[in-house]
């Protein structure tokens, strides 16, 4: 049992690869909507709506919401890749069961799952931090500082591995892939609105304000909005341990029922 | 305390059982496959095939007693023994986002073959499967027989010294059907080990070395397919078919006492009753004028007279 699971980085690495190469293979259309989603979200809400308003949480509208689509980018990329695309793989072209009748075995097939999932929250994190750096530059705003742009890739690692660990949890209980709209629907969507990304949580009543507090989205939020205006790090400390402790359940326990999933 | 397994068998079970939660898949199944033969394992859909597959690829965990692969054991040593076979599964698992050669080198990534190397032995192995015309191609345009034969190709990048193919020829036209067949035979001729699973019984008549036939989880038989139809039913076979159906019924019930009386083993399905043996002559002389009988075909007795004699007629899931 120990060893049909066990892992190898040598053959995490060439299923990894195998992701990689189908990314590699359909770039033009993988490097669109990372690129042209923020542009989209900036001049819509940010600079549209946001004439409109003011400032939010002390800086301009378009300001706030720029850390925001990062994060939720971090989100999207890694969840979308270890729900509806590892259930395509695992399913539908039995890619995983392929990959276990070589040395390649079951753990190391779905730990490369999720440092793909994670690999896709870091390219969508860079391609998105690119754009909005082109924005910021052509609207002679800086909307997120340079130290802010370099972290944003590496603090997507971390957030990336906790919602590709939660997409497993998922992907090891669904039926059917058309399942995966109901916790889209009441957690990924609603998350998306109100953890503090579109506008702050002291908007919120107390107790929404401490439900929000509970959203793995909402310290994902904090950690880049922190970065991007580049103060208040040492704020940090609550939400990064979130975030921590977050990613170990859940990549262990992701791991653990698509194992009991897959390996009869 | 001695190992009780033989040292130079490619595949080696003893008392191996496989349960799902209450279900029992493999019950108690010892089955030793030497070294460069081929094997067959037979019995109708549910009887444990796949799941003795599984458990042999070493990507399926047992449950009770043991089980060595090329001297290896399934549990400790899994990622030993998948290096050294190659797998041919039932169902079309290539993958669709890469083209044909692509598919192969993948693959080899994942046995750690360097990509000169793995290119080599990609080429090589589209020729032996003649897609060498079709290496750029995407899977979709492959037809159903192309992508039997990529899979089997893929099964070989390796240089496995144990092939493992589950139903390889279902679904597939007579050229394909050879075609898939020549790979199985020319690896054999390496002296190399095939196992395969089939419900066609002519396949495995013409393929396998040695049989076994299952049901139920259990090995009901097992050895030459010649053999085993000799000792089972005997050599010959005769279909003494009714006129119509349901009406003739008192022919067929009179030819079925005589059977009874005579001691000869028989089989009735709908209009016709199927007699094996030696003794069948004596019944076809009484029965050879019966006005009743629209035809009394003789034959040889086929590996398929053995499997429904011995699984029964009735359908499975």
């Amino acid at each position: 049992m120990k060893e049909i699971q066990g892992i190898s980085p040598q053959m995490v690495y060439a299923v990894w690869r195998r992701h990689a190469d189908v990314w590699v293979r359909t770039w033009r259309t993988n490097l669109l909507p990372p690129l042209v989603e923020p542009i989209l979200y900036l001049l819509g809400f940010g600079f549209g709506v946001g004439a409109y308003i003011n400032e939010m949480g002390g800086v301009s509208y378009v300001e706030y919401i720029a850390p925001s689509i990062l994060a939720i980018s971090m989100m999207f990329g890694a969840f979308f890749e270890a729900t509806y695309s590892a259930f395509v793989r695992m399913y539908y072209q039995k890619t995983w069961q392929a990959i276990a009748a070589t040395p390649a075995s079951a753990s190391d097939v779905l730990v490369a799952e999720l440092l793909w999932a994670t690999t896709k929250s870091v390219t969508n994190a860079t391609l998105m931090t690119t754009a909005i750096l082109s924005v910021g530059y052509v609207v002679n705003q800086p909307l997120i500082s340079m130290q802010g742009a370099v972290l944003m890739p590496i603090v997507a690692i971390p957030i990336g591995l906790m919602f590709a660990g939660m997409g497993l949890i998922l992907t090891s209980y669904t039926s059917s892939i058309d399942w995966f709209n109901i916790p889209f629907f009441l957690f990924v969507n609603p998350m998306f609105i109100l953890a503090g990304t579109f506008f702050p949580l002291s908007e919120f009543p107390p107790i929404a304000q401490n439900i929000a507090m509970c959203l793995p989205l909402t310290h994902a939020a904090i950690v880049t909005r922190t970065l991007a205006y580049g103060d208040g790090i040492e704020n940090l400390i609550f939400s990064v341990t979130y975030i921590t402790i977050m990613t170990v359940i859940m990549t262990y326990l992701g791991v653990k029922l698509c194992l009991r999933r897959i390996v009869t | 305390m001695a190992p009780l397994i033989l040292k130079n068998g490619a595949i080696s079970a003893k008392s191996l059982t496989k349960n799902y939660g209450e279900f029992c898949a493999v019950n108690n199944v010892s089955l030793e496959i030497p070294k460069g033969i081929c094997f067959g394992l037979l019995g109708p859909n549910g009887a444990g095939k796949t799941t003795m597959i599984q458990m042999i690829q070493a990507s399926s965990p047992i449950t009770n007693g043991k089980l060595e692969v090329l001297g290896m054991d399934t549990i400790s040593e899994s990622r030993e023994i998948r290096k050294k076979i190659g797998v041919i599964p039932q169902e079309d698992n290539l993958d669709p986002d890469f083209s044909v050669r692509y598919n192969l080198l993948v693959y080899a990534r994942y046995f750690g073959i360097e990509l000169d190397e793995a290119k080599e032995k990609a080429e090589e192995l589209l020729k032996k499967v003649e897609l060498t015309d079709k290496a750029d191609q995407e899977i979709n345009n492959l037809s159903g027989g192309m992508k039997r034969r990529l899979i089997v190709a893929r099964g070989m990048i390796n240089e496995p010294e144990l092939l493992i193919l589950d139903e390889p020829t279902t679904g597939l036209d007579p050229q394909s059907r050879h075609s898939v067949w020549d790979q199985i035979r020319i690896f054999k001729n390496e002296g190399k080990t095939v196992l395969l699973t089939t419900h066609y019984m002519d396949e495995a008549e013409i393929l396998c070395d040695q049989l076994a036939i299952m049901d139920s989880g259990r090995i009901l038989i097992q050895g030459n397919p010649k053999e085993l139809i000799k000792k089972t039913i005997g050599d010959d076979a005769a279909e003494l078919v009714a006129l119509s159906f349901g009406k003739d019924e008192e022919t067929l019930n009179l030819i079925e006492k005589k059977c009874k009386l005579m001691k000869v083993s028989f089989s009735r399905v709908t209009d016709r009753i199927i007699l094996y043996g030696k003794e069948i002559e004596n019944i076809i002389s009484e029965f050879n004028d019966e006005e009743n009988l629209t035809d009394i075909i003789r034959r040889r007795a086929t590996l398929e007279d053995v499997f429904l004699n011995l699984t029964g007629r009735q359908l499975r899931d």
